[in-house]
């Protein structure tokens, strides 16, 4: 008997083109229906014809029920059910032509079904769906298992509507790459997906910023695999844009490359543009055991195009090129001793920075009069302006931390400790210390009820040895008609404190309630909108659910003692 | 078993008929179906869904739509039990047979002399089929195609259904389907022998059954304390931000959701952004986790975060919202450059935002 089993011969279909009366997408099942004179097409050019088709894009199988008729090259079938499980290579028949029978079929090969063959016992239950809203109702639809469905002539549900959309794409891969997103924020979004195929995805964006209202913008996504490139236009309606891409490839099992570059332009429609400046970041990482290497570069234009003329005034142009570039090593967490819940993590790194381009012809605006070297430096070197065209620099650093330290005996009650410290020494010459201590305690009353504590410190010094006064002299700045006297005993150390607490509370799953209340104590003192921490800052954050795909998240975050009192309120829905 | 006495066998048909005769129509609560995806969960995907480990004529273990059978009629002269058929689902009489046997199921067609079910069992379709409305008994224009339910009425003598009550709603079936099916089973036509399908053999049996799920996930120590963690799943789009996990202590997070066994997503951790995503130990970009909820109670999930894909050593972040500025020795920011170099215009360019 085993001896008939045969292997397939053909893969599974990679597409189902379906049409039907009425094509419905029920989101929250991840379920696609057709309705009367449905009419399925597989990859390979059989045509499954039926009263009712479902498929389940998450379980990835499909059924087409009732009058069914298979016709192809070498099949001419009628039957009361066919369902096609494409992750096991099998579809599975209900023969009616004659006496009921079960029949299966090996890949797309209909010619050679095998009889009486074992069927899954719910291959041809058909899902009830009577609770259930359409989400996107449409004519046709075709259907790449595991990754999206285009719908046709469909219509989206929206708000109690159903707003015509043209065509759909609706994307259902396990894939997290098609998600990745080059676009900067927005305090709304909404992307329209438009077109689609096995991998690529194009869509549009109606977007709202504060700056620019609502527009539009574009965005593309090609994935293959692991890999993905994805390109966006943001905004395409306003002047001022950026057109973002990010690429990623993984080379070998041990190594990746990522891409990401922008140009920001503003130009009249598709004319050549007034101002435009790009920003590429290459990354290499190379994977050791148990640990990192990272290779990363940074390239800017501050202009692409050429100099203006000197007679422009009006021309705020600088022309500036400067790249860095740096490697940098990342340990594992390697415990202190065996017997110890202590561990640490080393990292270091070497890199450089270099400007090798001018700002231009002299003029009045881009600052070239005043600062015949601007754009040929990164820094000026003290008093006496030593110019800087390059820097090197290398760090070494550590993060030395405990383990969750139990403190009673319900294992409720923890401790952590975590103490981060590192050094940049640079060429000009110079050396910036990095010191981070937290200490935290955090108690679970129940599964629902959770409160955590910490003391943070966070010390920043920049050492210049005997010419730190020449750096950082006595200065006192004065912001909006408010001095800042505190600033006269800055010598390039600063030191922030934050005592912080939260409670959480969760009843259930459909709800979360954060409230977060966290003092900073900074010196130099802060600088409202420019330097600095909050002294007193109150976070409220409501997380519930008001539909079974949309959570509301209403953060409300306090400011108090920072130019005022100063809230902030934050409305999100999500899935 | 030994053959028991014809006096045996009419003392326990009339006892049938006088149950029978007090039993109304199966109309019972649905068995709890797989909790329906949504809620910006995973949804429930198995990869072979549900393949059962033996023949594929058992009901199959989601019951939507099966096949519920009810014993005959108040009116049935005889309703001792049948031949249990079908897996020794029942310790039924043998050679004991209803003379009109009840079952309702959901239709997949009616075609050439014989009725289908979902159940994928056909039966005889009498020449003489009546086709009428379950709730007035009288005609319907309701067609005997899918996704209609019906009530099919079997003659025993025959083998085959008498009647078909159609409805669009959906019927039924409650504890007692095991037994009736068992007699309507009976009635079913079989085709080719059944042989072993090796793709089927290694499934496990799962309910949809609610399976509280755990995540625990261990995070860097270069976790910012201020910071959220989340999940993101496949089946809330991948969406960043999708579901907030509640801080444990100060490495630790977690969160609990309920989810049907069988279930089946992907899932990532992130600080709420695609760009502060979780990569491995060896700073690679990992694919994401994946989880099959197993038929158990509760299932804790545990995972660590080695590192963020925003946390690389010279905390500079690339993105479309984060744009570097060239590298500058200069470590307080947004001070004012005057208290570094006064009288000095800032020198380094930094791209618009």
């Amino acid at each position: 008997m085993l001896a008939s089993f045969r292997c397939a011969d053909a893969a599974p279909t990679t597409s189902l083109d379906l049409h039907a009366d009425r094509v419905v997408f029920y989101s929250n099942r991840y379920i696609v229906t057709g309705e009367g004179h449905v009419r399925v097409r597989l990859s390979d050019g059989t045509v499954l014809t039926s009263d009712l088709f479902t498929m389940d894009l998450k379980l990835n199988r499909y059924l087409l029920a009732g009058n069914v008729h298979i016709d192809g090259d070498d099949v001419h079938e009628i039957g009361a059910g066919f369902a096609g499980y494409p992750d096991l290579d099998r579809s599975y028949f209900l023969s009616a032509s004659g006496s009921p029978d079960k029949w299966t079929y090996f890949g797309l090969d209909f010619a050679h079904p095998q009889k009486g063959r074992a069927q899954p016992g719910d291959a041809y239950f058909i899902p009830d769906l009577s609770q259930e809203r359409p989400y996107i109702i449409a004519s046709s639809a075709t259907i790449l298992p595991k990754t999206n469905v285009e719908f046709r002539a469909s219509r989206l549900y929206v708000l109690g509507v159903f707003i015509p959309t043209g065509k759909w794409v609706q994307t259902f891969s396990a894939n997290p790459n098609y998600a990745q997103n080059a676009f900067a924020g927005a305090s709304f979004d909404i992307g329209l997906p438009y077109n689609g195929s096995a991998h690529a995805i194009s869509a549009l964006h109606l977007r709202y910023t504060g700056m620019n209202k609502f527009f539009l913008s574009f965005d593309q996504h090609f994935v293959w695999g692991r890999d993905y490139i994805v390109f966006s236009v943001n905004p395409l309606t306003n002047e001022e844009r950026q057109f973002n891409l990010i690429g990623y490839k993984r080379i070998s099992p041990k190594m990746e490359i990522r891409l990401f570059t922008q140009e920001s332009t503003a130009q009249h429609g598709i004319y050549q543009p007034e101002v435009a400046s790009a920003y590429e970041n290459l990354s290499y990482v190379f994977a050791a055991k148990h640990s990192a290497v990272t290779l990363t570069a940074d390239n800017y234009n501050t202009s692409l195009l050429q100099y203006p003329e000197a007679s422009t005034l009006n021309d705020q142009r600088s022309y500036d090129h400067p790249d860095d570039a740096l490697i940098a090593w990342t340990g594992r967490n390697t415990p202190v001793t065996k017997y110890t819940p202590v561990n640490f993590r080393l990292r270091s790194g070497y890199g450089i920075a270099h400007d090798g381009y001018h700002c231009g012809k002299p003029n009045i605006l881009s600052g070239c009069l005043e600062d015949p070297d601007r754009g040929y430096v990164l820094d000026y070197f003290g008093l006496d302006r030593t110019r800087v065209p390059t820097i090197w620099q290398h760090f070494v650093g550590f993060t030395l931390y405990t383990s969750s330290l139990p403190l009673d005996s319900n294992n409720s009650l923890h401790l952590n400790l975590i103490l981060d410290k590192q050094r940049q020494w640079f060429s000009l010459p110079h050396s910036i210390d990095t010191t981070t201590t937290t200490v935290s305690l955090s108690k679970l009353y129940t599964r629902k009820l959770a409160f955590v504590g910490a003391y943070s410190v966070t010390q920043l010094g920049d050492y210049y040895g005997a010419r730190q006064l020449e750096f950082y002299p006595a200065y006192v700045p004065d912001f909006g008609g408010i001095s800042y006297p505190g600033f006269a005993a800055f010598r390039g150390f600063s030191t922030t404190r934050a005592l912080a607490g939260s409670a959480v509370v969760t009843p259930n799953e459909y709800f979360n309630y954060a409230f977060t209340l966290r003092r900073n104590r900074d010196f130099p003192v802060p600088i409202p909108g420019l330097f600095g921490n909050a002294p007193w800052q109150m976070t409220n954050e409501v997380r519930f659910r008001i539909a079974k795909q949309i959570l509301v998240d209403v953060t409300r975050t306090d400011y108090f003692n920072f130019g005022g009192y100063a809230p902030q309120f934050n409305v999100q829905f999500g899935p | 078993m030994p053959r028991l006495p014809a006096y045996v066998i009419a003392l326990l048909t009339a006892l049938a008929l006088l149950a029978a005769a007090t039993t109304a129509p199966a109309q019972q609560t649905p068995p709890q179906l797989p909790h329906p995806p949504g809620q910006g969960e995973p949804s429930a995907a198995p990869g072979p869904p549900t393949p059962q480990p033996g023949p594929s004529l058992l009901p199959a273990p989601s019951p939507e739509a099966s096949p519920a059978a009810s014993p005959s009629s108040p009116s049935t002269p005889a309703a001792t039990p049948g031949t249990g058929s079908s897996g020794g689902l029942l310790p039924v009489a043998p050679e004991a047979k209803p003379a009109i046997v009840r079952f309702t199921g959901q239709l997949l067609d009616v075609r050439n002399g014989y009725v289908y079910f979902t159940t994928a069992d056909a039966f005889k379709a009498s020449p003489a089929l009546r086709i009428v409305d379950l709730d007035t008994g009288g005609p319907t224009k309701l067609v005997p195609a899918p996704p209609v339910y019906a009530r099919a009425t079997l003659e025993a003598a025959s083998g085959a259904i008498v009647e078909l009550a159609l409805t669009r709603r959906k019927l039924a079936t409650d504890a007692a389907y095991q037994q009736a099916y068992a007699q309507a089973h009976a009635y079913a036509i079989h085709g080719s022998p059944t042989v072993v399908a090796p793709e089927l053999l290694h499934g496990q049996r799962l309910t949809g059954r609610p399976v509280a799920v755990t995540f625990y996930v261990q995070v860097p120590p270069t976790t910012p304390f201020s910071d959220s963690v989340y999940i993101t799943t496949d089946a809330s789009g991948w969406v960043a931000n999708a579901m907030k996990m509640d801080r444990v202590d100060a490495l630790h997070y977690r969160l609990t959701r309920t989810y049907a066994s069988g279930s089946k997503f992907a899932y990532r951790y992130t600080r709420g952004t695609w760009t502060s995503v979780e990569v491995g130990e060896d700073g690679l970009q990992d694919d994401p986790h994946e989880f099959f909820v197993p038929e158990v109670d509760a299932k804790r999930l545990d995972n660590t975060v080695y590192r963020w894909s925003d946390q690389n050593p010279t905390q500079q972040q690339v993105g479309p919202d984060s744009i570097p500025t060239p590298f500058n020795p200069n470590p307080f920011g947004n001070l004012p450059s005057a208290i570094k170099n006064p009288g000095i215009p800032p020198a380094s360019p930094t791209p618009r935002p």
